[in-house]
């Protein structure tokens, strides 16, 4: 009996203590440093543990036999040591030590639950080939801001971004429009965009818009990056905006995502996507469609887009990537109105035939290799096939349409380029430095006409053929650059980054315009075809140079100076009528960005960004009155006119209030965050050529920006996120105008806006719901020239909408 | 905590100054030697604007009057009556024609009262078919002061056969109707224009400054349009043959071609009117404006002096070509071309000079999309 029981209680102990090997130790960085909540599992096993804050871990009911600890955390190389356990082992030690990584952005790490941000993080000193050692800049992090993304809010997703004018033309998220530093919001066209790395604007150099918003459903991360970005990523003042899509998840084979949308007014989205990782191959795949009837009449719209990409790691070296994208809408043009009509209801249309429409396709392909642990390659060559065409009548929105032939503008591009970056880590005096250098080409072609289109109301673009006052215009385009950023580090604390790029910029114009004579009736008197065609080489140097001091761990002071410029586009060059010339020393705008500023955190409580800055916009393009001597006639010459300087200071303080009063909860998952993103600037114009600009304040640049929200998460998964927005009044032209009969040009009166959004996850299922425009204001922040206008195009009122995610 | 606290507050601080002093410069240029505008824009408004378009609109009554007597009983001595009331009408239109912002603007009174030439073949076609509607834009060139000048001088070669037009027994009544139509839409939105001046006068008078929305740019840009397009090319160019490539004359052109004895007489009237205009009659004009800021030429003289001698040199010219035009177009082209160039000297000075040097902005020519 005796011995019976004591076999069985033998036996469960051998059986409990078959897996009863514990495997402990520490993991510690390469500097000593304990690195809390890394993960430590048991490779192709799903036993795994997370560091405590002193770096100490235990493993328990580790196998028997030959196996694989391995350690992970998203700033740390990973690490992975073999052991033995042999049964007569009870504890086993196993310590780490472990490098900090200069990251890529390998995607969602399965491995370790990622602690959640607050929605925005700055990026590193170097990232990839990429350098951002001294300059402003902010990465939003996508899934961590709760908003309104079936629509794109840029109120929500951006709030957190210092200083950005941002403009609402379409309530459906089917045009970004955002601007900072007091530059032209118009389809983003002040800064430099990217997806994914690489150019995604209608014609980098000669039409920098975007008319393709990347949906926020499918990114992972905005990176904004000011003007210092200049150097590494060319023309814009305003910087670079790299939209970076998500990636299929490495654990998994097929994550499948789907999310749908109901919204006010008829909004409809529906976004399903499918990612994961096979061997080898790692892919993130989407289809989007997404329709609505607008707030106002007259402002339906149909969107479709689609994106593919497919990474292939045949090594840990080397990673080839295929990105495709297809994108194509139609959205009918409400029209603007005048000022009255804007008091009396902001949501009539008096314009019922005019129309849009977007095609955009894009395709990159791209290559990183890293070749040793200092040196890394990385080369994207990628090319648009895309087109944008306008219907309607486009006359003074103080004039019924007469409801004759429409007119008709469409555009084709075309383009291509290379983008090739080295990164090479090396040691200086016992310091890291890090050199940055790459080339660029980039070949462009935009087919431009302007004519009439069928005098009905449907959306047709098809041009009415031998009209005599059309005009076509080819644009071919070549871009080479080389540039070359180093970081030097001084000391442990000092860097300095200095940093040169070399521009050759090739434009071109090719074409005719139609002239007609006309008596007061406007009976045709005679009539002449005009042909034109220009070419514009020219290259030159920008430099600049940054500068960042670690004054502790987490707090630093950065500066820099950077050159800028901004391209002289295609419609500068472009002449559609013959009392308007283009001046042959016609200059591309040149300028500089300066930043001054300072960083950090305090603990997790606190984070906060200070810059105040100076954004020198000089040899602006515009349009003089000018008399021709032999001929005379009086012309308009376009040529560069004035000088503008915005100076201001921007703001960013985000406080964890929850963190505040309990501190010791620096592991939990609640937050109670406020924000407050404030902005002052102001401009003038200076030494101007046309008299009527002098000193006036530049247009486009409101003097006070204010953003603030409050944002609460629990431990169940419950997330709920208030904002706040205000922008002062500002001017829409340069000569200042109160008011225009024609409502185009005018003053922008201050808003305010308000936004609430929720979101509850529940295991597979996430719901998420919100309300924009809470008190229903009726306001408006842009006024248009011609499309989607011309006059003032009003901001949608209140608006609600609710997703159902479902993730498999 | 507390140096969180601090901090803060120290930057909260410094910003809420920072956007305060930033409102506080929003002083603009120093503007202690700049024109005072009020006196030029409340004599404008009083004594030019005002006025003008209470008389015009007045002779518009006698028309209407006339030509509802005439309808009902068409014979000569009516049709005399009828004629000079239209002719008075016509003359008095010069002084106010160049008025085409704010409320003559918004009803487009121009192109609705004064399109030249007028369209016979339209005129022919709504009297024939009726169901017109004169407010839509195919019919502007087929009604307003054009339309009664084929209607009552061109139908027919006296004053007689003109009588039997009306009174014809098949189409006379649709010809009247058609008349009186024509003569209703003129009164009707010359009449709008002329009360809406009354409450527009107040934000004419106090929207100072030189910005596109003000009322000295406004009155800058009208007066340049209206001398290029409508006068220089509209009156003298085109029916002179300076705006086309061949250069051939094109009387049927000119304003009045019909009646075709007061063509150069009506140009002469709008020429007179804006000089008075730029002068401001006795009080402040335009010319004040330049004076104040000694505006020169290019060529180092007084632009003000610059641009009354111009404007003498023109009337002259005018003066000596003299009516009816439709035939001097023809017989003495090299002198109404010359006109054309003395016009275009004067369209250089007043788009040009004078802009730059008060500092408005040109903005009526095209604007091209995107």
């Amino acid at each position: 009996m005796k011995a019976y029981v004591s076999t069985i209680l033998f036996l469960f102990v051998a059986l409990t203590n078959i897996n009863a090997q514990t495997v402990y130790g520490v993991v510690k960085s390469t500097k000593n440093e304990p690195v809390p909540y890394a993960t430590i599992f048991v490779n192709k096993t799903s036993i795994a543990i997370r560091t405590k804050l002193d770096g100490s871990f235990e493993l328990s009911k580790v196998p028997l036999g030959q196996i694989e600890i391995g350690v992970s955390h998203v700033e740390y190389s990973k690490a992975f040591k073999t052991i033995e356990i042999k049964s007569s082992d009870t504890r086993v030690e196993v310590n780490f030590n472990v490098e900090i990584k200069i990251s890529n952005i390998d995607g969602v790490e399965a491995y370790a639950k990622k602690e959640k941000t607050n929605g925005i993080e700055r990026l590193p000193d170097v990232q990839g080939v990429y350098l951002y050692a001294g300059k402003k800049n902010a990465n939003l992090v996508i899934p961590d801001i709760v908003g309104n993304s079936a629509t794109n809010n840029p109120r929500q997703i951006f709030a957190k971004v210092a200083g950005l004018n941002i403009w609402e033309s379409d309530g459906a998220g089917l045009q970004l429009s955002i601007a900072a530093r007091g530059l032209n919001p118009s389809r983003t066209s002040g800064f430099n965009t990217r997806l994914n790395g690489y150019d995604m604007s209608a014609d980098a150099i000669g039409y920098p818009e975007s008319y393709y918003t990347p949906p926020t459903e499918a990114l992972q991360n905005i990176q904004v990056v000011r003007g210092a970005a200049s150097l590494q990523y060319g023309t814009q003042f305003g910087g670079m905006v790299n939209f970076v899509k998500k990636q299929g998840p490495d654990s998994l084979k097929a994550q499948v995502v789907s999310r749908q949308t109901v919204g006010s007014f008829g909004l409809f989205n529906s976004f399903n996507s499918v990612g994961g990782t096979i061997k080898k191959w790692n892919y993130y795949t989407y289809v989007q469609r997404k329709q609505g009837n607008g707030w106002r009449d007259n402002s339906g719209f149909e969107m479709n887009s689609y994106f593919g990409n497919v990474n292939f790691k045949p090594n840990k070296r080397l990673t080839l990537g295929l990105d495709v994208t297809l994108m194509n809408y139609v959205a009918q043009q409400a029209g603007g109105l005048t000022d009255r009509m804007f008091e009396l209801n902001p949501r009539q249309s008096i314009r019922e035939r005019n129309w849009f429409n977007v095609t955009w396709n894009l395709a990159a392909f791209k290559v990183n290799y890293n070749i040793n642990e200092n040196i890394k390659f990385e080369s994207n060559t990628f090319g648009l096939l895309a087109s944008r065409k306008a219907l309607g009548f486009l006359g003074g929105i103080n004039r019924i349409d007469p409801l004759e032939n429409r007119n008709l503008l469409s555009d084709q591009y075309k383009n291509f380029g290379n983008e090739t970056r080295i990164l090479h880590n090396y040691e200086l005096n016992g310091n890291k430095c890090n050199l940055a250098f790459g080339f660029r080409l980039y070949k462009g072609f935009l087919d431009r006409r302007q004519g009439f289109g069928s005098a009905n109301s449907d959306a047709d673009f098809s041009f009415i053929p031998n009209n005599p006052e059309s005009s076509e215009y080819i644009f071919p385009s070549k871009n080479v650059a080389f540039f070359a950023e180093n970081i030097f580090r001084i000391t442990e604390n000092l860097s300095i980054t200095p940093g040169a790029r070399f521009e050759y910029i090739s434009t071109e114009s090719d074409g005719h315009f139609g002239q007609i004579y006309r008596d007061l009736a406007g009976n045709i008197l005679d009539q002449e075809k005009i042909e034109e065609s220009d070419k514009r080489t020219r290259s030159f140097p920008l430099f600049g140079i940054g500068v960042g001091y670690q004054i502790n761990d987490q707090t630093e002071f950065y500066g820099n100076i950077s050159q800028n410029y901004r391209a002289m586009t295609f419609n500068d060059m472009r002449v559609i009528n013959p009392s308007l010339s283009v001046d042959p020393n016609l200059q591309d705008e040149k300028g500089h960005n300066a930043d001054l500023g300072l960083r950090g955190k305090i603990g997790k409580i606190f984070n906060y960004d200070f810059t105040l800055f100076q954004l020198a916009y000089k040899q602006r393009i515009g349009l003089v009155q000018k008399v021709d001597p032999e001929l005379y006639r009086a012309y308009r010459l376009r040529t560069n006119i004035a000088d503008a300087k915005t100076h201001g200071l921007e703001s960013f303080m985000e406080l964890d209030i929850y963190r505040l009063c309990f501190t010791d909860s620096s592991n939990c998952s609640k937050r109670f965050t406020v924000f407050s993103n404030i902005t002052v600037m102001d401009a003038r114009y200076k030494d101007s050529q046309e008299p009527a600009y002098n000193n006036k304040k530049v247009e486009l640049v409101p003097n006070l920006l204010m953003k603030y929200g409050v944002a609460y998460q629990n431990s169940k998964g419950f997330t709920v996120s208030y904002n706040f927005s205000y922008t002062s009044s500002h001017y829409t032209d340069a000569t200042n105008a109160e008011f225009s009969a024609n409502a185009v040009n005018g003053v922008i009166p201050s808003y305010w806006v308000m936004d609430l959004s929720l979101k509850q996850d529940l295991g597979k299922w996430r719901f998420e719901a919100g309300c924009n425009n809470l008190t229903n204001n009726m306001y408006f922040t842009r006024r248009a020239a011609g499309y989607p206008g011309p006059g003032i195009i009003p901001s949608d009122g209140r608006s609600f909408y609710a997703t159902v995610q479902l993730t498999l | 905590m507390k140096v969180i606290l601090k901090n803060i507050s120290v930057l909260s601080i410094l910003i809420i100054v920072l956007a305060a002093c930033n409102s506080c410069n929003n002083k603009g240029p120093d503007d202690t030697l700049a024109f005072d505008q009020e006196p030029m824009l409340v004599n404008y408004a009083n004594n030019f604007i005002i006025p003008n378009y209470t008389t015009f609109a007045s002779d518009v009554d006698q028309l209407k009057t006339n030509v509802s007597t005439f309808t009902q009983t068409p014979s000569s001595d009516n049709l005399t009556s009828l004629r000079n009331s239209w002719k008075t009408a016509l003359m008095n239109w010069q002084k106010v024609s160049v008025y085409e912002f704010g409320p003559a603007a918004d009803v487009l009174l121009r192109e609705n009262i004064n399109l030249y030439p007028t369209d016979t073949t339209i005129i022919a076609s709504n009297i024939v078919n009726g169901g017109y509607d004169l407010n839509s834009v195919s019919n502007y060139s087929a009604k307003g002061f054009q339309a009664i000048d084929y209607l009552i001088n061109g139908t027919a070669n006296t004053d007689a056969a003109i009588v039997a037009y009306f009174s014809d027994s098949l189409n006379g009544q649709k010809r009247c109707e058609y008349l009186s139509a024509v003569t209703s839409d003129i009164s009707e939105k010359t009449t709008q224009v002329k009360n809406n001046w009354e409450t527009y006068s107040t934000q004419f008078t106090i929207s100072t400054g030189t910005d596109i929305g003000s009322s000295t740019g406004l009155m800058i840009n009208a007066l340049n349009r209206y001398w290029e397009v409508y006068l220089r090319d509209g009156k003298i160019g085109i029916p002179s043959g300076s705006r086309s490539f061949s250069g051939t004359p094109l009387p049927e052109k000119v304003e009045a071609y019909y009646y075709g004895e007061f063509s150069t007489d009506l140009c002469l009237e709008a020429v007179k009117n804006l000089k008075q205009l730029y002068l401001g009659g006795q009080a402040e004009g335009l010319d004040n404006y330049l004076i104040h800021y000694d505006a020169k030429t290019t060529s180092g003289e007084s632009l003000n002096d610059a641009i009354n001698a111009q404007f003498d040199k023109i009337i002259a010219l005018l003066e000596e070509i003299g009516d009816p035009l439709r035939t001097q177009v023809v017989d003495n082209n090299a002198k109404a071309k010359e006109i054309f160039n003395e016009m275009q000297a004067l369209a250089i000075m007043l788009k040009v000079d004078m802009p730059a040097a008060i500092g408005t902005l040109i903005t009526y020519s095209d604007n091209d999309g995107d």
